[in-house]
């Protein structure tokens, strides 16, 4: 079990809002917490190679906007082991910090979606049948198997 | 035929698997945003183990499979099932890990057709096609992006560390037959939006 507020959870937090190098994740914690977590960089990315060696993240590195000469970063990810390992983190700093409320969904945009879901089902009943009355006439032609 | 088959299929499979754990991804959620297309299957992620989601499904009479993917290949294991009389009408399920994180308070309700439906958000949506990176993966992102010009910075700030996955993107979204694609969809949802209403004739 990880310490609970180490700089390994810190940094698997900060990746779930998306990939990022080092020391952008620093900033993102600074960011995130009005400056009360902020991160050394020695204690980063030690704590980031051994979340890469537990499984949790993984590292790519990558030429920023692909130009020549450019010094390459090391972008960091969370892998699935990684994302339940962050949930599970997450969980306990929010169950111990703040009630969770459930989001109201209403409105147009929301019965607009239940529109596009009822049409997609008749376009795709349509498909279906389509490509089920395309396998039969194949099967039932006179040259059906031959080369 | 049933009528809205794979809107059923959606609904009861997440009965089975409790609310606020799974949420659907996929062709789906990819239609519930706006981009309107065919789809064959339902995809469904879960916030718990794959063993409990079986487990779950399991106790409401569904059967799944479960197929191991080659973790050092960057693949996940996943569970498949079918439901429905076997035939071109059945429907075929993916039942997916938490591949990306997932916040349940951000999940999507919609009510179609008296069944609840529960939609990933748009964010953790991109991401899960970018972690996929297929080709039709990114063409939907293509489509969203055009669609809808704010998820731009999102997207690229998401598919940071994959430049191959960006520039593929990039391309898709600068190519004119996408730009029609959009158009068209745009040209469609105006048009279901507002049926155009006869004019009534002046007596004169």
């Amino acid at each position: 079990m990880r310490a609970l507020l180490s700089t390994k959870t810190a940094l698997l937090l900060a990746l779930r809002e998306g990939p990022g190098f080092g020391l952008d994740l620093i900033r993102r914690l600074a960011t995130r917490t009005g400056n009360r977590v902020r991160l050394a960089q020695a204690r980063v990315y030690p704590a980031l190679r051994a979340l890469q060696k537990e499984g949790l993240v993984t590292a790519a590195s990558v030429r920023p906007g692909g130009r020549r000469g450019a010094r390459s970063r090391t972008y960091y990810d969370l892998t699935a082991r990684g994302v339940l390992a962050s949930t599970e983190d997450g969980e306990i700093l929010a169950r111990l910090g703040r009630i969770r409320t459930a989001r109201a969904v209403e409105g147009a945009a929301v019965r607009r979606m239940a529109d596009r879901l009822l049409q997609m089902d008749e376009l795709s009943d349509l498909a279906a049948g389509l490509r089920a009355a395309m396998l039969r006439t194949r099967a039932h032609a006179p040259n059906h198997g031959r080369k | 035929m049933a009528a809205n088959r794979l809107v059923r299929a959606s609904a009861r499979l997440l009965r089975a698997l409790g609310k606020g754990d799974a949420a659907i991804v996929g062709g789906m959620a990819v239609n519930a945003y706006g981009y309107l297309r065919a789809t064959r299957d339902v995809d469904v992620i879960v916030n718990l183990p794959l063993a409990e989601a079986r487990r779950r499904l399991e106790q409401h009479g569904i059967a799944t499979t479960l197929l191991r993917g080659d973790v050092r290949d960057g693949d996940f294991s996943c569970l498949k099932g079918v439901l429905g009389r076997p035939g071109p009408m059945a429907v075929p399920f993916d039942i997916l890990p938490p591949l990306v994180p997932l916040d349940p308070t951000l999940f999507v309700e919609v009510l179609v057709a008296g069944q609840t439906l529960v939609i990933v958000d748009l964010p953790g949506l991109l991401r899960l096609k970018l972690r996929a990176g297929g080709v039709k993966d990114l063409y939907d992102i293509a489509v969203l992006v055009l669609l809808r010009p704010e998820l731009r910075t999102d997207v690229d700030s998401l598919a940071a560390d994959k430049p191959v996955e960006l520039g593929r993107l990039r391309t898709m979204m600068a190519d004119p037959r996408t730009h029609d694609a959009v158009a068209e969809i745009r040209r469609q949802e105006s048009a279901t939006r507002r049926p155009a209403r006869p004019r009534a004739r002046r007596k004169g």
